[in-house]
């Protein structure tokens, strides 16, 4: 327990915490929005709402390959992070068609990052320690998938549109985003011996 | 073979693990978020048939979701100790069972209880997979491959909407409730897992030899082939 209470673990678990909100968020209400578009039937609302997701299983297939070392992970997680967040706020603020752009863009990420936020605890811990540590960042993580859609649903409530919703968790990827760049590997040089990860990255 | 020659570079042997792991992992994560969804699909069918309300609904969704989060961090020192191939094993039977026992929930205590029993029985199976993949893979490789295991979100949401309505159109084919065809669907997934499982210890066999498995240690001699009771107890061997 006490192994898991140790800054970066905490640090993984926010940043983990923030990602979970949004996928979450986008699993409840994508459906909601693509019906807002337009006059659609439930099988297009349905077909348009497979699109992000492919987008996400070509992310998942093809990208986390790249995330080898720690300056290449911590690299593609906060590209990653700023890509869903960027992808978010352009869904939020345009028409029907960009908007699933978006949504689409922002998917790409979404398990790349969940991928690589994994490899942090495990860099750390060890043993028993790794096993119980899993499962409470998992345990975390899953507050983000509470906090999201329910968050979503007041702000919807209370301003009558989704995307004021979108646009806080933009916000909050951005944060998280900077919080990742802060994240380091257990293996991993600290500061001041950067110069020589540049080298083999 | 190609598997049994290929195996004896260290790149020949990743690609072995990733073929022999990943399938097995992503159908089973798959199932787990159909397993999830599915519920908000028999949510009519529940109010319908055995007037249990929208309020009761939410409530036991959210239940699931109370014994999922706590027991998360038991389950994974539970299979720390006694190994990945029982405890995965043990997740998807019991989460199979309970599904197919929500055919026979009489009403709103028993949709409760089977909700709360389900979160204990599904909890585990993420973390205790991110934990498995650290036996398997190093670090420059486990990216990777959790990011192949989590495609099986991403089909579970391409394909949950359509393979759910197909369930619930099994209305009454059965006699039971749309709900019951659902559940019991999910039942006969996990008794393909000990002969998938048995291919891991040949692989760790083969790495304890320096990469360099036999023809006859990669064959697959799965059991899918034996009566029930046979792979009933290799689950539970």
């Amino acid at each position: 327990m006490k192994n898991w209470l140790t800054p970066q673990i905490l640090l993984a678990i926010f940043v983990y915490f923030c990602h979970q909100i949004t996928l979450y968020t986008v699993i409840f209400f994508l459906p909601s929005i693509i019906s807002k578009y337009g006059e659609l039937s439930t099988m297009n609302v349905g077909l348009l709402t497979s699109l992000p997701w492919i987008a996400a299983a070509l992310g998942a297939l093809l990208i986390p390959r790249f995330a080898t070392t720690p300056g290449r992970c911590r690299r593609l997680l906060v590209t990653g992070l700023l890509t869903m967040a960027l992808g978010l706020g352009i869904a939020s603020i345009s028409g029907p068609v960009f908007s699933l752009l978006g949504f689409c863009l922002s998917a790409v990420m979404f398990f790349v990052v969940q991928s690589i936020i994994f490899l942090y605890p495990a860099s750390r811990l060890k043993g028993v320690a790794l096993a119980g540590g899993l499962g409470f960042v998992n345990a975390c993580g899953l507050l983000g998938g509470f906090v999201g859609p329910s968050a979503m649903g007041a702000i919807e409530m209370s301003t009558g549109n989704a995307m004021n919703g979108l646009k806080v968790i933009a916000l909050v990827l951005v944060v998280a985003a900077v919080a990742a760049l802060r994240l380091r590997m257990g293996h991993e040089p600290e500061r001041g011996a950067q110069a020589s990860e540049a080298s083999y990255t | 073979m190609t598997t049994a020659t290929a195996a004896r570079t260290p790149q020949a042997l990743n690609k072995l693990m990733f073929v022999k792991l990943m399938p097995l992992l992503i159908i089973a994560y798959i199932l787990s978020f159909l397993d999830r969804t599915n519920i908000a699909l028999a949510k009519h069918h529940l109010d319908v048939d055995l007037d249990i309300s929208a309020a009761a609904y939410g409530l036991g969704a959210g239940l699931f979701f109370l014994t999922y989060a706590l027991s998360e961090i038991p389950s994974n020192l539970i299979m720390h100790k006694v190994g990945a191939r029982f405890w995965i094993a043990r997740i998807m039977v019991t989460w199979g069972l309970i599904s197919a026992a929500m055919a026979f929930v009489q009403g709103e205590t028993s949709f409760y209880v089977l909700r709360l029993l389900l979160g204990i029985a599904e909890a585990g199976l993420f973390p205790g997979v991110m934990l498995y993949l650290t036996y398997w893979f190093n670090r420059e490789q486990r990216a990777r491959a959790t990011g192949y295991f989590l495609l099986g979100v991403c089909f579970a949401n391409i394909i949950g909407g359509p393979v759910g309505a197909a369930l619930m159109r099994m209305d009454g084919l059965l006699g039971g409730t749309a709900g019951s065809g659902c559940s019991c669907s999910k039942a006969c997934q996990p008794w393909r897992l000990p002969g998938w499982y048995g291919a891991n210890c040949r692989i760790a066999r083969a790495r304890r030899r320096g990469c360099r498995p036999r023809r006859r240690a990669v064959s697959n001699s799965a059991l899918p082939g034996k009566p029930k009771r046979a792979r009933a107890r290799a689950v539970t061997r």
